[in-house]
């Protein structure tokens, strides 16, 4: 890999006050890059998306890696979470406390299908738990909650110079670990709305098109996964194109699933 | 003479074929360029047709717009043309129970066929069709019907409908009143031009014999639409309160029946 593009991230609270911090690195696929596009922070946590090809890796202030995500045109190729979970939950006073490491890989293809592995690593066991995210003993930063708001499109259809998308907009809320991010945890998640955006492109505009759409999203359903790890927002809806001879309605659904390491911060 | 010719010539083009008593009839949907096609099969026998229910599923993991999607079979329903009631099951099997009982009007489709359009409010949305030269596509002859979008006519935006008359489809019709322009024969295929968008709307028989087990099946499903122990809903309260796979309320059947879908 080249060197990586080095970036100091700091999470403010309300106040002001630096909550957590992470160190970002960007191994860019072009040797040449010194600098990111702008807003590939925001393309990156709101969109998972990059316009520059390479890895991105978040690594806690204790120098452990977090997670790792790989980009080829602009799309996740694969996403790499390292995750910690307690080998004995509340280990008695006298005795280490350990955690098991599971690397969990997930291989994004091409068609729009995702795969995921998950490997067993090693098991750490450490003197001090406040110390269990690394090498180094740092200060302990204490887990805070914390509601973010998502939106992610759902569904897309593109024809000619024309394109379809129904955005979703969550409240995610949860847990977060300051020290090892992998480990926090959704607790809430709440659809606040979806809505269908079309482009401006031919016969696709208003009630008197053609290809006027009617967008009606009549099921709104939210899961947590059983580890609190990932949280899933799905939309059940039709499209209906009432002014085309004949009529056509399509029950069509789109989910966006959401990395609690990933979108707490 | 002359006129007697024509009208010879006419009957001719228009003679109907011998209507298929049963078979699956093939119903397509999609945009030219665009790789999905939505599409769903059709079984019927006599005035009774077994919809096979899909939906678009998008997966919207990653990336900005997912652009891919799976299309999967969520239920199948019963339709007796004759009383209009409707019951979905999860499974094609005769030992499949039904979940949901509804009452379809002729303004609404189930799947895609069965709406009598002229009962559709969409009087001064388009003129009314007429018939236009016909065209040959893969040596099967097509009569041709054009119709002109009347809301906005800047694009200049039509439908033209391809017209079969060497087989009578019977109970299915995209839209009546095309077929009408030519007695026995039926509309196949509907293309919606709004240059440069085209969307495709066609159907086909895919067959004309249904398979023992798909014979036992709606013998089974006759007799279960009479004995049928469930509410008449209306058709709208049908898809919104039934419990479908899609409901994620409770996953498991869906976990059950499209297990593919929770691997992604």
């Amino acid at each position: 890999m080249n060197n990586p593009l080095r970036f100091l991230l700091l999470v403010e609270d309300t106040s002001g006050r630096i909550r957590r911090g992470d160190v970002l690195l960007f191994y860019p696929a072009d040797e040449n890059l010194t600098k990111l596009p702008d807003s590939s922070f925001t393309n990156f946590f709101i969109f998972e998306s990059m316009k520059t090809d390479g890895t991105f890796s978040l690594i806690s202030l204790s120098d452990v890696t977090q997670y790792e995500m790989d980009f080829t045109n602009g799309s996740p190729g694969e996403f790499r979470l390292w995750q910690g979970r307690a080998s004995i939950y509340a280990p008695p006073p006298d005795q280490p406390f350990c955690k098991d490491w599971f690397l969990i890989t997930t291989v994004y293809y091409s068609d729009g299908s995702i795969q995921q592995f998950e490997d067993f690593l090693y098991t750490q066991c450490y003197d001090d738990p406040s110390s269990s995210g690394g090498g180094t003993t740092t200060p302990t930063q204490t887990p805070y909650t914390k509601t973010v708001h998502e939106s992610a499109i759902v569904y897309h259809k593109y024809t000619y110079n024309a394109y379809w998308d129904v955005y979703l907009a969550t409240a995610l809320a949860g847990t977060v670990f300051p020290d090892n991010t992998s480990n926090n945890q959704f607790t809430d998640n709440v659809q606040e709305g979806s809505a269908l955006i079309h482009s401006p492109g031919a016969g696709n505009a208003g009630p008197g098109q053609n290809f006027y759409t009617v967008y009606n999203a009549y099921q709104f359903i939210n899961t947590i996964s059983n580890d609190h790890n990932t949280a899933q927002a799905r939309v059940n809806f039709t499209y209906a194109y009432p002014n085309q001879s004949p009529p056509v309605t399509t029950p069509a659904s789109g989910y966006k699933v959401y990395y609690a390491s990933v979108v707490l911060h | 003479m002359c006129k007697y010719f024509f009208l010879f010539l006419l009957l001719c083009s228009c003679r109907s074929a011998k209507i298929p008593k049963s078979g699956v009839v093939v119903w397509e949907s999609f945009f030219e360029g665009y790789k999905l096609k939505e599409f769903s099969q059709n079984f019927f026998s006599d005035s009774s047709v077994i919809i096979e229910g899909k939906q678009l599923f998008f997966f919207g993991s990653f990336g900005e717009r997912p652009d891919t999607a799976v299309y999967e079979t969520i239920k199948y329903s019963y339709f007796d043309l004759r009383t209009r009631r409707c019951q979905d099951y999860y499974e094609l099997s005769d030992t499949a129970k039904p979940y949901c009982n509804y009452y379809v009007a002729d303004t609404m489709t189930v799947g895609h066929f069965f709406c009598n359009d002229y009962k559709l409010a969409k009087r001064g949305i388009w003129s009314d069709p007429v018939l236009i030269s016909d065209t040959t596509i893969e040596g099967k002859n097509y009569k041709r019907a054009r119709s002109f979008f009347l809301l906005d006519t800047t694009n200049g935006d039509y439908a033209d409908y391809y017209i079969d008359c060497s087989l009578n489809t019977g109970i299915f019709y995209l839209l009546n009143s095309v077929d009408d322009l030519c007695k026995g024969c039926t509309a196949v295929r509907a293309d919606n031009i709004s240059k440069p968008i085209i969307h495709t709307t066609r159907f086909w028989f895919d067959r004309t014999k249904l398979s023992k087990k798909e014979k036992l099946i709606f013998k089974q499903w006759e007799i279960n639409a009479k004995n049928v122990n469930l509410p008449l809903l209306k058709y709208m309260d049908g898809i919104t309160t039934c419990p479908h796979l899609t409901d994620g309320k409770d996953s498991s059947r869906l976990k059950k029946y499209m297990p593919e879908l929770f691997k992604k």
